[in-house]
């Protein structure tokens, strides 16, 4: 019994090095659909939290942290919309989105206010996990 | 000091210095005798009547040998006399609401004890709608006599027995002969047998030293107030252990099936009864984990939540200065002091402390921002979940790993509840009460009967776990 407890009390100090990311609840803000399209300066994302522009995808989802009032929160993204399938393999890459977030092409960028619900309603034959599924075959990721 | 032999010396000084202690010199012929007693234990009437008026009425001529042997065969009407061996039983008799008469360096003694004892009223913890409303008292030989009323059966055998050097406490060992496995039952008279202490007067007394004082917050004997409960126990095949001065039965063995279920889920059909129980498993799981898996879901895994949960939690926690995990490790604190406050209360203050702790008290310091509303809903489902448990010793160790778990969720999220609950697992499966295994009745493949209530007629055999010697309790 005694060693039963020694290895928990092992594994809970070894989890100490886990990569576990605490987050303060009250500062996050959590995006539900993400915008992404091609500009001459890169790479343009535009969410309900706010829109931020960088050389590449990892760039402007930096830029818009810096930008935002609180802790931005990919992990709750329900729908990719993109504005050019090219940037799929560098969005897919930086793995912020979930695997069951919906993936929809447009041809511009939107007005994000009521855009979670419009698509919501709509929903896509493809997630981000189908996505990469076929980029994987296709031997672009 | 035993075999003193019985003198009017020996036993007015084993009383010396006691207000209570009576003593009277009656001349009875030629002869000298002494009446003692103690006041307050025993009825005055009684023993005027019943023991000092014979007495003095037996004028017949002889030793004073000839008058004891009268005196215990004869002339006095009292139902129970019984000679003393020594001076030390002649002071345990005393003690016990006996009248002890000295004859030279003989003594007997009669049974006078009062009628002024607490006569049983309703449960007050465990209520009944249906069931009896005659709860145990203080008084083990009420307790003995309800017990009777409940099962006539000759075959219920009640082993008495002394334990505590100075309280000398009476404790009742209560088995049915012939069903109860004598294993368990000479188990419980070992450990009884081995108890050495000064005096054995709280609950917590007799939970320990009866269990061996086992390094866990869970109950290893089950206590109930209710006689119907405890006189269905023994016709399960478990002990009980009535103990003088409590105003509770326990029984042994126990495991975690027995003490999810309730009296009442006999007094009610299999389905409400079947479903009660579901949910008092549910209620067990809430209250245990819900603190824990909020702060883990909050804090470390807020992806896993639905985004319309998240957004809710989030604003709830908007304003709020402290994080989760202080915030909830802080409610189940202030609800423990609130609960301990009120119990240390009169009942009309207790209702009142509820009212302010937790109706005004919590609703300032969700208006003040100091704690988040979805916080304050956590730890209150969990509290009420806790309530819902049928066994208070059970529900208590259950709040102690509450707090253990939610610690750990907070230092590593999911996998540290993950790892409390595994731990949690490993302990309950190391316990054992009299040796019956604590998880037993989820251990068979027929474990889903501790969960449900199976109709009373398809429930035709007692707990194997149990080993009884008349393994069916129906045709």
């Amino acid at each position: 019994m005694k060693l039963v407890y020694i290895l928990a009390a092992v594994a809970l100090t070894a989890s100490f090095g886990l990569p576990f990311r605490e987050y303060d609840t009250g500062k996050l803000l959590p995006v539900r659909t993400v915008q992404a399209a091609r500009t001459p300066q890169g790479v343009k994302i535009v969410t309900e939290i706010g829109e931020a522009e960088g050389e590449n995808w990892q760039e402007a989802v930096a830029a818009l942290r810096e930008g935002a009032s609180g802790d931005v929160f990919f992990d709750t993204a329900e729908q990719l919309v993109v504005c050019d399938s090219s940037l799929l393999p560098e969005i897919l890459e930086s793995g912020d989105l979930r695997p069951s977030a919906q993936v929809y092409e447009a041809n511009e960028l939107c007005d994000p206010n009521g855009l979670n619900e419009y698509l919501s309603a709509h929903e896509s034959d493809r997630a981000v996990a189908d996505v990469r599924y076929d980029l994987l075959r296709e031997g672009r990721l | 000091m035993d075999g003193h032999a019985i003198t009017d010396e020996r036993i007015s000084a084993v009383f010396s210095g006691a207000g209570d202690f009576n003593r009277r010199e009656l001349r009875v012929g030629t002869h000298i005798i002494y009446v003692y007693a103690i006041d307050g234990l025993t009825s005055g009437g009684d023993i005027s009547e019943l023991v000092v008026k014979p007495l003095l009425q037996d004028t017949r001529a002889g030793t004073i040998d000839e008058l004891f042997d009268r005196a215990l065969h004869s002339t006095v009407y009292n139902s129970v006399a019984v000679a003393c061996e020594d001076a030390d039983d002649a002071a345990r008799k005393l003690v016990n609401g006996f009248t002890v008469v000295l004859f030279g360096e003989n003594a007997i003694a009669f049974e006078t004890k009062t009628g002024e004892k607490r006569a049983p009223a309703a449960p007050e913890v465990e209520n009944t709608v249906k069931g009896p409303k005659d709860a145990f008292t203080e008084t083990v030989r009420t307790n003995t006599s309800l017990l009777r009323r409940h099962l006539r059966t000759p075959a219920l055998r009640l082993y008495e027995t002394q334990v505590g050097r100075r309280s000398l406490t009476n404790v009742t060992v209560a088995y049915i002969d012939g069903l109860t496995d004598p294993g368990l039952v000479e188990r419980m008279k070992k450990r009884l047998g081995e108890i050495d202490v000064d005096g054995l007067t709280t609950p917590a007394a007799v939970e320990e030293y009866v269990t061996g004082s086992r390094p866990t917050a869970f109950p290893l004997l089950q206590y109930t107030e209710r006689t119907d409960r405890f006189a269905q126990g023994l016709l399960e095949g478990r002990v009980g252990l009535l103990v003088d001065g409590l105003p509770l039965g326990y029984l042994a063995p126990v495991d975690l099936g027995a003490l999810m279920t309730a009296p009442e889920d006999r007094g009610t059909d299999y389905l409400s009864a079947s479903f009660l129980r579901v949910l008092r498993y549910l209620a067990l799981l809430i209250g245990l984990v819900l603190p824990g898996l909020y702060v883990a879901m909050a804090a470390f895994h807020p992806e896993m939540l639905p985004t319309a949960l998240l957004q809710a939690i989030i604003e709830s926690k908007h304003a709020v200065p402290f994080p989760t995990i202080f915030e909830i490790l802080g409610l189940l604190a202030a609800f423990e002091l609130l609960q301990e406050a009120s119990i240390a209360m009169p009942h009309s203050v207790g209702q009142s402390l509820s009212i302010i702790g937790g109706l005004v008290v919590g609703t300032a310091a969700v208006e003040a921002k100091i704690i988040s509303p979805a916080a304050l809903i956590v730890v209150a489902a969990a509290g009420i979940a806790g309530f819902a448990l049928p066994g208070r010793s059970f529900a208590d160790a259950l709040r102690l790993w509450r707090f253990f778990l939610t610690v750990l969720a907070s230092f590593a999220g999911l996998f540290g509840l993950t790892l409390g609950a595994l731990c949690l697992l490993v302990h309950l499966s190391g316990l054992t009460s009299l040796d019956v295994d604590y998880l037993a009745p989820f251990s068979r493949v027929s474990g889903c009967r501790a969960v449900l209530r199976p109709r009373l007629f398809r429930q035709k055999y007692r707990d194997p776990a149990l080993h009884p010697l008349d393994a069916k309790n129906q045709r």
